[in-house]
């Protein structure tokens, strides 16, 4: 199962250096996405990927090097679900 | 005709009777009150401003009245009523001056919607603006008081009205508030400047309002570019520092400190998302008054 | 009396307002203003391409007022999505009731809307579990008074209002039009029975359309808070403009009115709808709906009252009989809701007891 982004989400965007201030036009929230959701979501806005891909992509940018692979992975999964949440990216 | 054309007993008399229509920046207020206090303050910071003669169209119909109740004996009050209706709790009648402050900035941020509206000080120079946003307690307008009187203009101490259209500030130059101790501090940094009356216990502490500069008032309808965004914090011993704030971190914080932001929506967003890109945003920490002036002469705009 | 507002202008000939003076924008504006219709203004010039030449403060001040309208509609959009996500997995379908409904099925009384709160319906015996399932999900009991929670529960026709805990919205869950005190009832069953699926949605209903009608007429003729009185009155002058062009729409509405016991409201609604609006209402109704009539002596007494407390609550509108209007009506929709002795006990609560938050 793949995640996509939201096409006409993205829009509603900014980046700036590392990170993302993102409004949902449905809630009228504006939100600030941290250094790792903005990578992920710049792996999505490349292609259409999933956790596992992703896990291996955004390796090197693993903060904490005690992390083990496991709890990378789902620290991944967490940000995807919020990036969900926030109305940004779904399955594709 | 400005309010100063007035004689002190014409103003009360009109204030009283039929209330006058007072042009603040691009604003029209018909205010009306009997209570003497309002009439002396109006009378000695807005000597400047213009009154608009003809019967016409006012943006904010206002009154400042002593509530009819029993306190009135013994304990005296003050009410702002915005269009007939009470929009604060009543403050001891001694307040009545700051409350109209108080209340003219609310009309403004609870209306003014082609603006995006911050709870900031903006002062400009060589046609460049800075917007200092911050919290009450952060000095913002101590600062602001201290540029305003050594070269700098000043757009407005509480309310960075920044237009939807096209991103530029607009202006509304009204008396300074300052709290506490600032008050000397600045007394003594400008002895020439104007004030009203200390007034004790209010929820603010002691507060005192300055006189705009004149200058500001015959420049209130032009229209500024935003340069810097600069969160000022007095923090006692501490030398004159700028530190650059990421501009992800400024949006939030810029918004937070936003009294329409949400309300408008996707143009909130993208007001501010100009706004932040326009300009360089930092952190300010400072003690001496001085020395602040000195980094804020050495602002350079972003190319 | 046919007073001569500048607000009821406005409303039923916007296009003379291209000819006002600076003055009588700036009381016009007040006037709309404090009646919750200053975005509906706007956007009734901009539709008929005025806004343009309305002088620039008050377009200014009707452009101001449009922006918090706009918010407003996308917030309801968005709570309603909140509100569907949280039902789901009860299986119960949401009856949207006034402005939400307005709102979601595009129809023109949405146009420059305020709102306070979102009102749905569901039937009684559901009204456990959609409870169970906001408080699931965010949504937090607002009354916390012992008195008040009895008061809603045992005599009302909803829950006590809901507020959601982050975002501070407020859900008014109804099982009935009318408190299970009031001398009429009009059947819930039927009105649910009879309630549509909106367009592309199986599971957010609203009203059909002459019961949204009843529905609004009750909302106002027995609402004991009149200060929305023009506002009220107004949505169902345009309900009424709008399904004017249904089949059948106009026999339907009388029957249903006698079928539901609303025949009362129902000749209120239109007597001061025409009064006021000037809504366009075939003969043969007007005839129909005399069989709500009051006594001549009640109609004259009622007449008094409405033409005061309906206005917007401004200086401007008001006489030295609007406050005592008010007050009677208050009493009056209250009489109406409940017997005399539950009443005098809610009266003296109120006046007494219940803690004055403001």
């Amino acid at each position: 199962m793949k995640w996509q982004v939201i096409p006409n989400q993205v829009v509603n965007c900014c980046l700036w250096d590392d990170e993302f201030v993102f409004y949902n036009k449905f809630s009228g929230d504006t939100h600030l996405l941290g250094s790792m959701a903005t990578r992920i979501l710049m792996e999505l806005r490349q292609s259409p990927s999933n956790v596992l891909s992703l896990t291996a992509m955004l390796a090197p940018c693993r903060q904490v090097k005690m992390v083990t692979d496991e709890e990378f992975s789902f620290q991944i999964e967490h940000f995807l679900n919020e990036l969900n949440t926030l109305g940004l990216i779904e399955f594709s | 005709m400005n309010v100063s054309a007035l004689t002190s007993s014409e103003l009360k008399r009109r204030l009283k009777k039929t209330g006058i229509l007072l042009q603040t920046g691009s604003f029209i207020t018909h205010l009306k009150t009997s209570i003497s206090s309002v009439a002396e303050g109006i009378g000695l910071l807005y000597a400047d401003y213009p009154l608009v003669e003809q019967d016409g169209f006012a943006d904010f119909h206002i009154s400042l009245v002593r509530p009819r109740n029993l306190r009135r004996w013994f304990k005296p009050q003050a009410l702002f009523v915005f269009d007939g209706n009470t929009i604060f709790k009543p403050l001891p009648l001694d307040q009545a001056f700051p409350m109209l402050e108080w209340g003219l900035n609310w009309c403004v941020s609870n209306h003014v919607n082609h603006c995006l509206i911050i709870h900031a000080a903006v002062v400009e120079k060589d046609g460049y603006a800075v917007i200092m946003p911050a919290p009450p307690g952060s000095g913002k307008s101590t600062l602001c008081a201290a540029l305003i009187n050594r070269g700098w203009r000043l757009l407005s101490d509480e309310l960075a009205l920044v237009r939807v259209s096209d991103g530029k500030l607009i202006p509304l130059p009204r008396p300074v508030s300052l709290k506490n101790e600032s008050i000397e501090i600045i007394r003594r940094y400008e002895p020439n400047a104007i004030f009203s009356r200390k007034v004790a216990d209010t929820i603010k502490g002691t507060v005192a309002h300055m006189k705009a500069p004149a200058s500001s008032l015959a420049r209130a309808t032009e229209v500024v570019q935003v340069a810097w965004i600069i969160f000022p914090k007095y923090q006692a011993g501490a030398k004159a520092c700028l530190e650059a704030l990421p501009q992800s971190r400024a949006f939030m914080r810029v918004a937070d400190n936003s009294f329409n932001y949400s309300l408008l929506g996707f143009n909130g967003f993208k007001t501010m998302s100009s706004l932040i890109d326009a300009s360089l945003c930092y952190d300010f920490t400072y003690s001496k008054l001085d020395d602040a002036i000195g980094v804020f002469g050495a602002l350079k705009p972003k190319i | 009396m046919i007073q001569n507002y500048l607000i009821l202008q406005a409303l039923r000939e916007p296009k003379t307002l291209t000819s006002l003076s600076l003055t009588d924008w700036d009381l016009l504006i007040r006037q709309a203003r404090r009646a919750n219709l200053l975005a509906r203004i706007c956007i009734l010039l901009d539709e008929y391409g005025l806004l343009e030449q309305v002088p620039q403060k008050p377009r200014e001040h009707l452009e101001w007022s449009r922006v918090i309208s706009e918010k407003h509609i996308q917030a309801v959009h968005w709570e309603i999505t909140q509100i569907r996500n949280a039902l789901v997995k009860t299986g119960i379908p949401v009856i949207l009731l006034k402005g939400a409904a307005y709102v979601m099925a595009k129809l023109p009384s949405a146009k420059g809307r305020l709102f306070s709160d979102i009102d749905i319906i569901v039937p009684k015996g559901s009204l456990n579990a959609v409870e169970a399932a906001l408080m699931l999900h965010g949504w937090a009991a607002t009354h916390h008074d012992a008195y008040d929670q009895r008061y809603y529960r045992t005599w009302m026709h909803e829950l006590p209002p809901m507020q959601h805990i982050k975002r501070m919205t407020v859900i008014d869950v109804h099982h009935a039009i009318l408190p299970e005190t009031s001398a009429i009832h009009p059947d819930s069953a039927k009105l649910l029975a009879a309630a549509q699926l909106l367009d592309g949605y199986d599971d957010l209903k609203v009203l059909a359309p002459v019961d949204m009608v009843l529905h609004s007429t009750v909302h106002l003729f027995y609402n004991d808070q009149l200060d929305q009185g023009l506002r009220d009155l107004v949505d169902i002058d345009s309900l009424l403009r709008h399904f004017n062009s249904l089949p059948a729409f106009w026999s339907n509405l009388a029957v249903r009115a006698r079928e539901l016991e609303l025949s009362r409201p129902l000749f209120y609604a239109l007597r001061y709808a025409t009064h006021f609006l000037k809504t366009p209402i075939p003969a043969g109704m007007i005839e129909v709906a005399n069989n709500g009539r009051p006594n001549s002596l009640t109609l004259i007494f009622a007449d008094q009252l409405f033409e005061r407390a309906l206005m917007p609550a401004h200086k401007s509108c008001s006489d030295w009989l609007t406050g005592a209007a008010r007050q009677i009506l208050y009493i009056r929709a209250t009489w109406l809701r409940m017997p005399p002795l539950l009443l005098a006990r809610h009266l003296f609560h109120k006046a007494f007891i219940s803690p004055k938050i403001e």
